[in-house]
């Protein structure tokens, strides 16, 4: 028999994601639906980044998606993301393309930073369930 | 402290780890004596079982008593077939057994493996008790909607057929009454998600305006109609106050109805129609459409009708057996003095949320859900709200995002304006310009924590509900 002990996963300092937003959110959920939640969220980033990628600068489809990317960010607690979202919208609206494009550049690098930070989130919510996530167990097996 | 214990020696903690992180479904593991030698996190909450517990148990116990039978025979046959894995769907349904004893609907696949020479075979399950309520839940919405569908054409095709007038123009007039009030019907049944109608409510509409200058007095406790008493009720209130208006008491200034229901001994709800103080009345030459409906009126709803053409007015009465109608406690809730939030949350009320973001409003969704309210959607674009409205949905309020993937919400909530649904706007714009005749609606900026938004909801449903009090 062998133990698998993690007992070393610890959530560090979270720089881009405040975390009592995303501990609010998880409370809503069971655990299952949070961890399912998490990889929605990481679809969405992802199709964040590509819509970004795409630089289609002038299009109102391109304007709509950095409008969504303002409420997306800021609805789980990625404010920074969320003020480089605003800011990029503004110079859209500006026709403002050499602000816009170093906007992008650090709009797609601010979105994989908070694409990692949701994984280390995912894993120290799952593994070691936070008062608020623990509360949709049967018992408490992670800590015998 | 996190701990995982399994059987063998041959998985690394890489390997495990990942499987961890990424299975929403609960995993099981057995070895060749069918006995459990893995159990993950989903596992776990799905049979209520701690890994340790469940681990050197045999396989059997996860299922209920009564499908036991054969099960080992099972797998012991899909050893030997030697396929990699299958579905289990060829044992017919499938339940589990939680430690609890609690069954559920679970639907499983089934692999196979040699790992350094020992067989395993991993059972991968998903607890579908939910979305079988939800399929059954779908079929029985898609039958009654049809079997409604159906009774109202009837309706109309026995008002358009049965109608009779002199001219064109009061066909039509006659007509659209009558269709009004089917409409209205319908509506006031799909506001109580088709549990009944207020009798009080059903009369006022119909003698709107009268009420205000005195004309008509009604006077009963607070009851409800049965959803198949309210449609013929509402047409024959319709028919009786049409003829008050064109030939009774309602003709005249003076004129005066009194409309007042009871219970009696026997549990029958005894309602009179009086007329009083109008022209003189003479009973009709000829018979038409209100006549027809009032004579069966009795036989449909299994009660008894009458009416008189007495000088001094019209008086008619409809005695309905209990069963027809339920009466309601007294309706003292704003007067209790509890706070919003009590008196939100006991009576769950329902908030259309329309979004089209999905991160958005899966937060949305969920939070507001764990705050108490009954989720309607969430919906990403205006026309699957409004095919929620067409099929009898009616939001205590509603939350709207300003904009849907570029296109203004505004044609939506000109329809819930119309329809008296509160709703605020949600908008992730720092000023947007509000349309005029929306100028009066709350705009909420985006993103609110969940528990504010909640706050403002609360509120708007009160304030509507305080304005539909006072008129």
């Amino acid at each position: 028999v062998i133990q698998i002990s993690f007992d070393s996963i610890e959530l560090e300092g979270l720089k881009i994601i405040e975390q009592d937003v995303l501990t609010e959110i998880s409370g809503y959920y069971t655990q299952a639906g949070f961890a399912e939640f998490l990889i929605l969220c990481e679809v969405q980033i992802l199709k964040h980044v590509k819509s970004l990628e795409g630089r289609n600068f002038g299009s109102p489809l391109f304007l709509a998606n950095v409008h969504s990317m303002v409420g997306t960010a800021g609805t789980i607690g990625a404010s920074k993301v969320e003020v480089i979202a605003r800011s990029l919208e503004a110079a859209c609206e500006a026709a403002n393309e050499a602000a816009g494009n170093d906007l992008i550049a650090r709009l797609i690098a601010a979105w994989g930073e908070m694409a990692q930070e949701l994984k280390r989130f995912a894993q120290f919510s799952i593994l070691s369930p936070t008062p608020s996530s623990s509360k949709n167990l049967p018992a408490d097996p992670m800590n015998d | 402290m996190v701990k995982r214990i399994i059987s063998g020696d041959s998985i690394s903690r890489g390997h495990f780890e990942a499987v961890l992180l990424s299975a929403m479904d609960a995993i099981v593991t057995i070895d060749e004596s069918q006995k459990i030698v893995f159990f993950n996190n989903a596992a776990e909450i799905m049979f209520g079982l701690t890994a340790a517990d469940a681990i050197g148990r045999p396989l059997i116990e996860l299922i209920p008593e009564c499908s036991r039978d054969g099960h080992e025979k099972h797998v012991q046959l899909f050893r030997k077939t030697g396929v990699s894995g299958r579905k289990m769907s060829a044992l017919g349904a499938l339940s589990g057994r939680r430690s609890n004893g609690e069954t559920f609907r679970i639907e499983a696949g089934i692999s196979q493996a040699s790992v350094d020479g020992k067989w395993l075979a991993t059972v991968i399950l998903r607890d579908i008790t939910e979305r079988l309520a939800t399929e059954e839940a779908k079929n029985l919405l898609a039958q009654e909607v049809d079997h409604r569908a159906k009774n109202a054409l009837a309706v109309v095709h026995a008002i358009v057929q049965l109608t009779a007038a002199e001219s064109k123009e009061k066909y039509i007039e006659a007509i659209t009454g009558r269709l009004d009030t089917l409409a209205r019907a319908h509506g006031v049944l799909a506001k109580s998600s088709w549990t009944g109608g207020d009798l009080r409510q059903i009369l006022e509409e119909e003698l709107l305006g009268f009420q205000a200058t005195g004309q008509v007095n009604l006077i009963g406790s607070d009851l409800t109609l049965s959803v198949k008493s309210v449609q013929p009720l509402s047409m024959l209130f319709h028919e009786l106050a049409t003829n008050a208006v064109k030939h009774g008491a309602l003709s005249v200034l003076d004129g005066r109805v009194a409309i007042d229901w009871s219970v009696n001994r026997e549990g029958s709800l005894l309602l009179r129609w009086t007329e009083s103080n109008g022209p003189s009345v003479n009973p009709p030459t000829r018979r038409g459409f209100g006549s027809d409906l009032i004579e069966s009126l009795g036989d449909q709803l299994h009660g008894s009708a009458n009416i008189e053409w007495l000088s001094n007015g019209l008086n008619f009465w409809i005695e309905l057996p209990r069963g027809s109608f339920i009466l309601q406690k007294r309706r003292d809730n704003l007067k209790s003095g509890k706070s919003h939030n009590e008196r939100y949350q006991k009576t769950p009320k329902s908030v259309l949320v329309v979004e089209d973001e999905a991160v958005v409003a899966l937060v949305l969704a969920a939070g507001l859900r764990s705050a108490g309210w009954k989720i309607l959607g969430p919906v990403a674009t205006v026309e699957a709200a409004y095919q929620m409205l067409a099929v009898g949905a009616v939001p205590d309020v509603a939350l709207l995002d300003l904009n849907l993937d570029g296109e203004p919400i505004y044609p939506l909530a000109q329809v819930l304006q119309a329809r008296h649904i509160p709703f605020a706007f949600y908008s992730g714009y720092s000023a947007p310009m509000l349309e005029g005749r929306f100028k009066e609606v709350p705009l909420i900026g985006k993103p609110t924590r969940v528990h504010i938004l909640n706050q403002k909801l609360v509120e708007l449903v009160e304030a509507a509900s305080l304005i539909a009090t006072r008129q």
